[in-house]
């Protein structure tokens, strides 16, 4: 759907993109994850066709991006930025009117596709209202519901839950796997990782400009099997001598924890679970739990990235 | 209707109206304007009142005032709001989402015109009561009341688009008033002066220059210039060429703001290089054209031929009005030097960070480079003329060539003083302010010489104003007289003003480069291969 090659974009003697590569199928959800500064607002600019100067080769939907197709392609993509940019003195109607109308879309269909998209994003009943007296999770999802008047087929997504409340998150997110199951592909760029987690197909890890990762979470499970986490859970607290006996067992590297609950890690395979997972319990260990764990998003982002910025 | 009902769908349009409408202010500025007219109108009617005038005098005195304060207030308030049209998207962080859709540049400029146009059709007719009180009276009758409001609509444009091109180029909205507010001073104060000096020294109230200034001071031109003049033998009434004058610099002015709007996130690129040459062919054109179809020395003796004017007046009167118009305009844009990024280091920029496509390193000289440009530009018009039509410039003529050519090279201490002090000043704005300070006290100076008679030609008002060291000297000031011209040694006094020029210039530039770290002091030659 997206395919992105070799992208560099200069800003004077920064070089805000090294060259990354990228791509996002049809119809999933992908994740773009870096701290700020890393790129990712400026690889969202040129997708949605805004920044014109850049190397490298973009193809969306079967379409080069280049000057003669960007007004094409810009019916196909709906873009969000990081910015909240609102017109405060207009009714919400009007609000989505004015990118109806942005978008051509035909007048005898602009009132059906306003009220689809407020209802989509609950906001039928503040259709009256001024958008300058709407709540930031409101005018939020407002923006997504002016990226939905078009119908596109690509949601290019900067940053859409940030600055909201833990309700108006979950809701947005919510909305955004609804959005997911009617066939939109969607790109969101975010540095809140827990969210992340649970939303999207594939991630793509971007640092000082690189690409440092590009895959799904069991994709970087595998590329970061350098060990494994194991959840340990005992009925009693141990003794100091018991601690000491469990990091002298063979492929225990650490152990991390107090009273009842530690974690350890150990060398990489399967092997090494079972190893240690034997020796628990022929050594009469107290254990009630015993469970390998894999990364979270968190520390696979604190793993493959170095804290580079530019 | 059709086309009606597109220019109706416009995105911009609707949005601009429906938030204009909504915004209380409007409703003010309208109380506010009618309440200005009225005053002035009240004042206008106490002067008539007192001197007893007869109704023609009395209406036309009516009208013309309100006509007046029309105008200045329209110019002022367009100045405000148009120059505000990009920058208060970029403030309320929604030009993104406006450069998202597939809205073209030309449908976001034509939007934001066409609403400042209903705007002022708005203010216009609200202030039609007064106005028909000119009518009611006597002296003023219908047309005239209707071809002001027509006239002042396209001026309007006129200004809209100029005023749309900058917030499209200064990120500042104070900045972007004050070159707005700036540009019509130049526009309209200026014009006004140089053009009642003309008139005291002509001792006559018909000029052809009035033809010239219409464009650019549209009000004085409608209360004095319902004139026709020849084009090519051809009798033209004076509203074509102003309508087509104006029109060409609506276009002219959309199509930069066109380009800037396209490459907003980008470098400022005001005439990237490929339609540079383009451009000033264009321009060069119309100013040979204007030349040698208005003024050439036949047209402006059947255009005078109410006055018996000598042919050495005629053509100096050209001459300083073909300066006038064409200088105003570069005058006017050279405050829009301080775009170009302040100067850090002596390094390269890429070639689309320039005003023109002239890469040559950051320092004083490369304006003078540029300014050159501008000049030879300028020059080339009459040039060719000279050389087509030599009979045209024969004996004293040459004499007002040297003239205008000694005027315009009077502006380049203008120029290296305004990068001095983008240079050395910790901001833009200061720079700016000063550098208007600075132009403001040398037209002051000139105008209370002026005033006081020190002053004995126009042409000495136009240089004056132009650099004042020129009066320091006696000498050259007595040697600028209406009968020195002709009988002094003109090319000594040219020389000697040339000379002020060049070391003013050299000045501004020993200053800019000595007020630089030491580390940044380079000398860069620029390098034929970058033309």
């Amino acid at each position: 759907m997206i395919e992105i090659i070799r992208l560099k974009k200069n800003y004077g003697n920064l070089n805000a993109l090294k060259g990354i590569d990228m791509s996002i199928n049809f119809k999933e959800i992908y994740g773009f994850i870096g701290p700020n500064g890393a790129g990712k607002s400026t690889t969202l600019r040129i997708l949605s066709t805004l920044t014109r100067d850049y190397e490298g080769e973009v193809v969306i939907d079967n379409m080069h991006l280049d000057i003669n197709n960007r007004y094409e392609l810009r019916k196909q993509i709906g873009f969000m930025p990081d910015v909240v940019g609102i017109y405060r003195h207009i009714f919400v109607w009007e609000y989505l009117d004015f990118f109806c109308r942005a978008y051509e879309v035909p007048p005898s269909k602009r009132n059906k596709i306003i009220d689809d998209c407020l209802a989509l994003v609950d906001l039928s009943e503040k259709k009256n209202s001024l958008v300058g007296h709407l709540s930031r999770g409101m005018t939020q999802r407002l923006l997504l519901a002016k990226t939905l008047v078009h119908n596109p087929k690509i949601l290019l997504l900067d940053e859409p839950a940030s600055g909201l409340d833990p309700r108006a998150r979950i809701e947005l997110l919510m909305l955004l796997k609804e959005l997911k199951s009617m066939g939109k592909t969607i790109l969101i760029s975010s540095h809140i990782l827990s969210e992340m987690e649970g939303l999207c197909d594939r991630f793509g890890i971007i640092e000082a400009g690189e690409m440092v990762f590009e895959g799904s979470l069991d994709d970087i499970q595998i590329k970061l099997r350098s060990g494994n986490y194991i959840s340990l859970g005992f009925y009693r607290e141990l003794s100091k001598p018991e601690n000491e006996a469990i990091l002298e067992i063979e492929d225990v590297i650490e152990m991390k924890g107090e009273g009842k609950e530690y974690t350890i890690l150990c060398n990489d395979g399967d092997e090494s679970i079972k190893k240690i997972m034997k020796h628990l319990i022929m050594s009469d260990f107290p254990i009630i739990s015993f469970s390998p764990r894999k990364y979270n998003l968190d520390e696979v982002f604190m793993k493959i990235t170095k804290g580079k910025v530019q | 209707m059709k086309v009606l009902s597109r220019i109706m769908d416009n995105p911009i349009l609707a949005l601009e109206l429906r938030q204009r409408v909504r915004n209380p202010a409007i409703l003010v500025t309208i109380v506010i304007y009618i309440l200005i007219i009225a005053f002035i109108f009240l004042v206008s009617y106490l002067d008539i009142e007192t001197k007893r005038q007869n109704n023609v005098v009395l209406g036309q005195q009516f009208f013309y005032t309100i006509a007046y304060a029309e105008f200045i207030l329209l110019s002022v308030y367009l100045s405000i709001i148009t120059s505000q049209a990009i920058i208060s998207e970029l403030k309320a962080k929604t030009f993104g989402f406006i450069l998202s859709s597939p809205m073209s540049a030309g449908s976001i400029i034509f939007g934001k015109l066409a609403s400042t146009f209903i705007l002022i059709v708005l203010l216009l007719s609200v202030s039609l009561p007064l106005k028909i009180i000119g009518t009611v009276v006597g002296g003023i009758d219908i047309f005239t009341i209707i071809s002001f409001m027509f006239f002042m609509l396209i001026y309007s444009i006129f200004l809209s688009s100029i005023g749309v091109f900058i917030s499209s180029v200064v990120r500042n909205n104070r900045s972007a008033i004050f070159f707005m507010l700036g540009f019509n001073f130049c526009i309209f104060i200026i014009s006004l002066i140089f053009v009642e000096v003309f008139r005291y020294y002509s001792k006559t109230q018909n000029l052809p220059l009035i033809s010239v200034l219409f464009p650019i001071n549209i009000i004085y031109g409608f209360a004095n210039g319902s004139v026709n003049f020849l084009i090519f033998k051809f009798k033209i009434p004076f509203w074509i060429p102003t309508i087509l004058i104006l029109g060409l610099f609506i276009v002219f002015f959309n199509y930069l703001s066109a380009r800037s709007i396209k490459r907003f996130d980008e470098p400022i690129t005001l005439l990237p290089p490929k339609y540079n040459l383009g451009i000033i062919a264009c321009f060069l054109l119309i100013l040979f054209l204007s030349f040698w179809s208005s003024y050439s020395r036949t047209t402006s003796m059947i255009t005078s031929s109410r006055i018996s004017y000598s042919n050495i007046d005629n053509t100096l009167r050209f001459f300083s009005a073909y300066f006038l118009y064409v200088s105003i305009f570069f005058i006017s844009a050279i405050p829009f030097f301080p775009i170009i990024p302040r100067c850090k280091s002596n390094e390269l920029l890429p070639n689309d960070r320039y005003l023109f496509p002239l890469n040559l390193p950051r320092n004083a000289g490369d304006d003078i480079v540029k300014f050159l440009l501008y000049f030879s530009v300028i020059l080339i018009g009459p040039f060719l003329s000279i050389i087509f039509f030599p009979k045209t410039f024969t004996g004293q003529d040459k004499i007002v060539f040297y003239y205008f050519l000694m005027t315009f090279l009077s502006l380049v201490p203008y120029v290296t003083f305004s990068r001095l002090l983008q240079n050395i000043m910790p901001k833009k704005r200061i720079a700016v302010t000063l550098y208007f300070i600075l132009v403001l006290v040398y037209l002051g100076i000139t105008f209370i010489l002026n005033s006081t008679k020190a002053l004995k030609s126009p042409a000495d008002f136009i240089l004056g104003s132009m650099n004042a060291l020129y009066f320091v000297s006696d000498t050259i000031k007595d040697g600028f007289s209406n009968q020195g011209i002709i009988k002094t040694d003109f090319i000594l006094y040219t020389s000697v003003n040339l000379s002020i020029c060049f070391f003013t210039s050299v000045f501004w530039i020993l200053l800019d480069i000595a007020l630089k770290p030491l580390n940044q002091l380079k000398i860069y030659l620029p390098n034929l291969e970058d033309y």
